[in-house]
């Protein structure tokens, strides 16, 4: 009786033991953030998120935090409560509007691949993201637009995104102090009566198409230059539309011929931009997970890191990483890099 | 006792045939999911063949009216890219600038992963015709599953659950790439490759309601066959106990008698164990009785020694009173018995006034160090400090020892107060504690040596002998304070007017005597008039009656001149009293 008494102790308290210190417990967890009801925007997120997933190591536990435009703050409330204190995400600037300082009260850290509002990224706190700031593209932007000798600039913006849209087209506007420039909303175009030096698009790349088209048609004259919401390989479906336009992007196309791009060719899968940066993010959350790096001291790891990544190496320069800005032209043998802007920190 | 263990090994008994149960039923759920994944993902498969077989062989110029459910979209390009016909082409799906167009091109068919335009998502699906000549596409949807939460996932991770179409993301399951079972998040995952376009069947389920349902099945039948076997148990448990109910009455009744009481003491193990604690019990108590006695007897031994020095050191100060021995002599004898008196005592030292004793291993310096192998003690005499250091070998010394080493020098101490009392004590009979000068005993005492030396050196003793008139009235009228200072006051003057080899003392009550060594009687008389003339000089009238006679002329010897002198002065003042 008393040995059956021992064993049973003894059962019990190993049971205790493994329930504390469980192993597979102590994996930090990292979530990633994605919706459902928008499923086609982030397609190429998905590939490199994916993608990143099935190279890391598993000593990091993943976890898929699935959302709703509705319901983001709800779901990532749920997913902190299993145990997340990491989170990957292809959101926009009116996403981190929605967290706002959610992120500080659940003791949080969230890694964007493509947002890129300094403001909304400073405001949701423990926010980082892998593509440059809208400050520094805006920066980019005028540069280019002053090199290239345009006098006359007409930014186009879309009607969704506002948080994105208005602050980026107020960002260029500010750098072209002295050059004749103005911003108009999408349904505006039409009120357009002389025909400026250039045209910049913020918006979607499928807004994109359609607005170079109905603008060819009455200005040819125009040049195009699209923001980094605009590259999309699927406008070189629509080669004949956007031909000769300029579009930005974060990743060079010389490591979109890594053996990583060939390994899942066999899958009819592509590493665009957004899924390079998507998966520089994945490995980045990785790292600080496996770090176990807490949401006071990720600033001071982030920019003090050198991370690797699928283009070359990249560190964070405050709350973006140090991505160059590359300026693509649109030509019948695909993307043709332009101009480079930035990249140091 | 017996029957508890035998409910714990059926409970045991009951939970690992419970545990082998469920896992060999959550075993076969697994196999059974797995087939169900498999079977869908055939019909998954076979879905999209038939579709890509219907495109290979038919090049539709008019969308049929029949195909409406499965095909939401049809297109027809030839090889050159150009637009034959279309229809109901979705977010520009079909276009020669397409992933379908391109990778049917080249690899004769392909699949797409999900696209999503409104609520539903959809698949493209493309291949070149069977005679080479032209691309077909279509848009489809996801074949409907009957089985609840089956998902068709892309190889982007996106999952489309096949019963309502909603979407679900499932790239940390996809992230893992493995194929089977697989329990994460609590979710358990049977996925199973569908073998086209990179998609995967996989059907989701929680796991705790899943181990609760599948456990549900088998578990009562154990629960059902431990109550069983328990009610059999306990059935046969009450036969017994009725059966052998007459031989524990007896037993009882034996246990009751006197003389079986004392078998009542439990298991032989248990007594024997208990025996066992008990002799060691009393091996110990055994040894430390022996210890205590041993102890007990070396106390005795050393107390007994000690007690024999004490007698001897009373013995030895008696001698020190006695001047038969010097102090030091004394104090060295009594060093030495100390440290003979134990082994460990290897020396022992002394500093008393300018008096410093060392025997054995102790020196001068040992007096400044401090060490844990030697007492050290400063013990107040009446009037001084006397310092002690008792070398000892600190491994075999025990406390008993030490204390009685320090109760012998705490003894010394006290003679040397007791030494130095009596020392005090002889200087206050000698003089005069009121005005300093000699007694008369000593004065007397001084007298014979003086007597023998001026005897012998051939020198006349002048005697000086003073007494103070009407004493007694003196300390009436000014009290007996300023009859005190007048006596301290003829004291100095005598003091101020005699010689080094001189002697003055008080002889009475207010009667003062000074012998002259080597003076004569004239000189004498000048030196007595001189201090006489200078009590005049104090503040109140001080009449004194003096005489003078000198030795051998006046007496045969000292001690009856000063008698004489006495005796003359006594009756001068009977004489003016009358």
């Amino acid at each position: 009786m008393k040995r059956a008494g021992i064993v049973i102790f003894v059962v019990l308290g190993l049971i205790i033991l493994f329930m504390l210190f469980n192993p597979y417990k102590e994996r930090t967890t990292v979530g990633i953030l994605l919706p459902t009801d928008d499923v086609d925007a982030h397609f190429d997120a998905r590939v490199g998120f994916l993608t990143a997933m099935k190279k890391l190591p598993k000593d990091v536990h993943f976890i898929d935090v699935d959302y709703t435009s509705t319901t983001l703050v709800s779901a990532m409330k749920k997913a902190v409560e299993e145990g997340v204190e990491y989170f990957v995400s292809d959101g926009y600037s009116s996403d981190l509007e929605k967290i706002d300082g959610f992120l500080e009260r659940a003791h949080s850290i969230l890694i964007e691949t493509t947002v890129t509002n300094p403001t909304m990224l400073k405001k949701a706190k423990f926010a980082f993201t892998l593509s440059p700031t809208d400050d520094v593209q805006a920066e980019a932007i005028a540069t280019y637009l002053k090199q290239m000798g345009f006098k006359d600039v007409v930014i186009v913006k879309d009607t969704t995104n506002l948080v994105y849209v208005n602050y980026l087209a107020g960002e260029i506007l500010k750098d072209l102090s002295g050059i004749k420039a103005k911003s108009i909303f999408l349904s505006e175009t039409g009120k357009i009566v002389h025909s400026p030096d250039v045209f910049v698009l913020i918006m979607s790349p499928e807004h994109a198409v359609e607005t170079v088209e109905n603008l060819k048609e009455k200005f040819p004259n125009s040049a195009f230059l699209g923001s980094d919401w605009t590259f999309h390989s699927l406008l070189l479906e629509h080669i004949q539309v956007v031909k000769g336009m300029v579009t930005i992007a974060f990743v060079d196309p010389f490591y979109l011929q890594s053996t990583l791009n060939q390994e899942i060719s066999h899958d009819n899968l592509v590493l665009t931009p957004a899924a390079v940066l998507a998966y520089n993010a994945l490995k980045v959350a990785y790292v600080l997970a496996k770090e176990k790096v807490s949401y006071k001291e990720v600033k001071q790891y982030l920019n003090s890191h050198s991370f690797f990544g699928v283009g070359n190496s990249f560190t964070f320069n405050g709350i973006h990483a140090t991505t160059p800005i590359y300026f693509y032209r649109i030509t019948a043998a695909g993307f043709k890099l332009a101009w480079e802007f930035g990249g140091k920190s | 006792m017996k029957f508890k263990v035998l409910v714990i090994v059926l409970v045991a008994v009951a939970t690992v045939g419970a545990i082998f149960s469920v896992l060999n039923d959550m075993r076969r759920y697994d196999e059974f999911m797995l087939n169900e994944a498999r079977i869908s993902s055939t019909n998954t498969f076979w879905y999209f063949e038939d579709v890509l077989s219907t495109l290979s062989n038919t090049k539709m110029v008019e969308f049929p009216s029949a195909t409406v459910t499965t095909i939401k979209g049809y297109a027809l390009f030839d090889l050159e890219g150009h637009l034959l016909y279309g229809y109901n082409s979705v977010n520009d799906s079909f276009s020669r600038n397409s992933n379908a167009y391109k990778y049917a091109t080249l690899e004769g068919k392909y699949v797409s992963p999900f696209f999503k335009p409104s609520t539903i998502p959809f698949i493209v699906l493309a291949c070149k015709t069977s005679d080479k000549t032209h691309v077909s596409m279509a848009i489809v949807g996801v074949k409907r599953s009957k089985i609840p939460n089956t998902f068709l996932v892309d190889k982007t991770g996106l999952g489309v659950n096949m019963s309502d179409f909603k979407c679900e993301n499932f790239l940390s399951v996809m992230g893992l790439n493995k194929n089977g079972v697989i329990l994460k998040n609590g979710e358990l995952f049977f996925i199973e490759p569908v073998g086209i376009g990179g998609y995967t069947l996989l059907i989701k389920r929680s796991f705790w309601p899943t181990l609760f349902e599948v456990s549900r099945k088998t578990l009562y039948i154990w629960l059902l066959i431990f109550l069983i076997l328990l009610s059999l148990m306990t059935l046969s448990y009450y036969r017994i106990s009725r059966k052998v109910a007459p031989v524990l009455d007896f037993e009882n009744f034996l246990k009751g008698l006197d003389t079986f009481r004392k078998y009542e003491k439990g298991s032989k193990d248990e007594l024997s164990f208990k025996y066992n604690q008990l002799v060691e019990k009393h091996e110990k108590l055994d040894k430390d009785y022996s210890e205590l006695i041993k102890n007990i007897s070396e106390t005795n031994a050393e107390l007994v020694e000690m007690n024999k020095l004490l007698i001897e050191f009373s013995m030895l100060f008696n001698e020190v009173k006695s001047e038969r021995k010097s102090l030091q002599e004394a104090l060295r004898m009594a060093f030495r018995r100390i440290l003979d008196f134990s082994k460990p005592i290897s020396g022992i030292g002394m500093k008393y006034k300018d008096m410093e004793i060392y025997l054995g291993t102790v020196n001068n310096f040992n007096f400044d160090s401090s060490s844990s192998s030697k007492i050290s003690m400063e013990l107040k005499t009446d009037s001084t400090v006397v310092k002690y250091v008792v070398n000892v070998d600190k491994f075999t010394i025990n406390e008993r020892t030490k204390e009685m080493i320090r109760t012998l020098l705490y003894h010394v101490t006290t003679f040397l107060s007791m030494y130095e009392f009596l020392e005090r004590s002889k200087n206050s009979m000698k003089y005069d504690p009121l005005t300093g000068l000699s007694t008369r005993q000593e004065f007397e005492e001084l007298m014979v040596r003086e007597e023998a030396l001026a005897m012998r050196e051939n020198k006349h003793l002048s005697f000086f002998m003073m007494d103070v008139k009407k004493m007694r009235e003196f300390n009436e009228k000014y009290g007996k304070f300023n009859g005190d200072v007048l006596l301290k006051y003829i004291a100095r003057v005598i003091s101020e007017n005699i010689r080094l080899t001189d002697i003055a003392a008080r002889y009475g009550e207010d009667e003062f005597v000074i012998c002259f060594y080597a003076m004569k009687k004239e000189d004498c008389i000048k030196k007595a008039n001189s201090i006489i003339s200078q009590l005049k000089n104090y503040k109140y009238e001080v009449n004194v009656k003096h005489a003078v006679l000198t030795y051998p002329n006046d007496g045969e010897s000292a001690l009856k001149i000063v008698s004489t002198l006495e005796r003359n002065l006594k009756e001068s003042q009977e004489n003016e009293s009358e």
